[in-house]
């Protein structure tokens, strides 16, 4: 798959108008550009960033949805999910301009909230319109957690259970548990070495 | 003195005796030997404690995009950890037959 769609959601939850809302993304200049773009406002695009017009007002609880259909210039088939891309929104009502996020589009999952009352960013999803499970992207959120010293060992036979698992007919909430329970299980059981160490720290045999 | 290992990293090395194994594989066949499971967060954790005392030897195989980039962790047992593993299981033979004759 070489072109998927950049879904960003941006959502007033506050309890005011936002108003004169700007959007904006970043694509990697030569890692990934757009092929076309949507949104509730036109938009414009300079090099490689996509820049759409101001939406005069974001009603309390309403939603905004602005999409970027992207591709990898390289035709490697390498999904522009698995690049960085930066979204970057403000709103002219707030005293402060909050807004400026990078967010995590290796894993596509990641988008913006604006919270008018109490300004702060909450996630929502940037979604990939295949809807398709991504293992490796999946993988690539969670890796920080994992101590580096057996960090690719353990998500290289995570990706392999993940996969037998979708091969099965696992649907997505399933493959999340999988995730979820070998990770904090893994978190558990590194927790539980410290404290052994700590307590008694190997030593070599003589 | 040397220090034996644990009873599930004395499983390790004997699993690991017949050679090379990365840990999914270790992972599998403790669960078909032993009938117990075996989470990859208990297994790695014990394996990295096996490689610090010095039973294990540690290398990363090649980097495959199924496995989402990331490299398999190979286990070989070294000569420390077949020592271990036969002092292990000289001590366990000894134990049982303390306990057998006791009785």
């Amino acid at each position: 798959m070489d072109r998927e769609t950049l879904e960003i959601a941006v959502e007033n939850n506050g309890t005011v108008d936002a108003r004169n809302l700007s959007v904006a993304a970043d694509l990697l200049a030569g890692q990934c550009e757009s092929v076309s773009v949507s949104g509730p406002t036109p938009s414009a695009q300079s090099g490689s960033r996509v820049r759409f017009a101001l939406l005069p007002i974001l009603a309390p609880r309403a939603r905004a949805t602005y999409r970027i259909s992207t591709r990898s210039p390289d035709g490697s088939g390498k999904d522009c999910h698995a690049r960085r891309v930066l979204v970057e929104t403000t709103i002219a009502n707030h005293r402060q301009r909050i807004i400026r996020k990078p967010v995590i589009s290796g894993t596509g999952l990641n988008g913006i909230t604006i919270d008018v009352a109490s300004p702060r960013l909450v996630p929502v999803v940037i979604r990939n319109d295949t809807g398709e499970w991504r293992p490796d992207l999946v993988l690539r959120r969670v890796e920080w957690c994992i101590p580096r010293r057996y960090r690719e060992g353990f998500l290289s036979d995570l990706a392999e259970d993940l996969d037998a698992c979708q091969r099965a007919g696992a649907r997505k909430r399933k493959l999340w548990g999988i995730v979820a329970a070998q990770v904090g299980f893994m978190i558990f059981a590194a927790a539980l070495a410290w404290l052994r160490d700590w307590v008694s720290p190997p030593s070599k045999p003589t | 003195m040397m220090r034996l290992p644990t009873n599930r990293e004395a499983a390790f090395l004997g699993l690991l005796i017949g050679g090379e194994k990365y840990g999914r594989k270790i992972r599998d066949d403790f669960e078909r030997e032993f009938r117990q499971m075996m989470p990859l967060g208990s297994l790695y954790t014990t394996l990295e404690r096996m490689v610090k005392k010095g039973f294990l030897r540690s290398r990363l195989g090649e980097s495959m995009h199924e496995r989402g980039g990331y490299r398999r962790k190979f286990y070989k047992i070294t000569a420390p950890g077949e020592d271990a593993l036969h002092a292990y299981d000289s001590w366990k033979a000894a134990s049982l037959g303390v306990c057998s004759n006791g009785s």
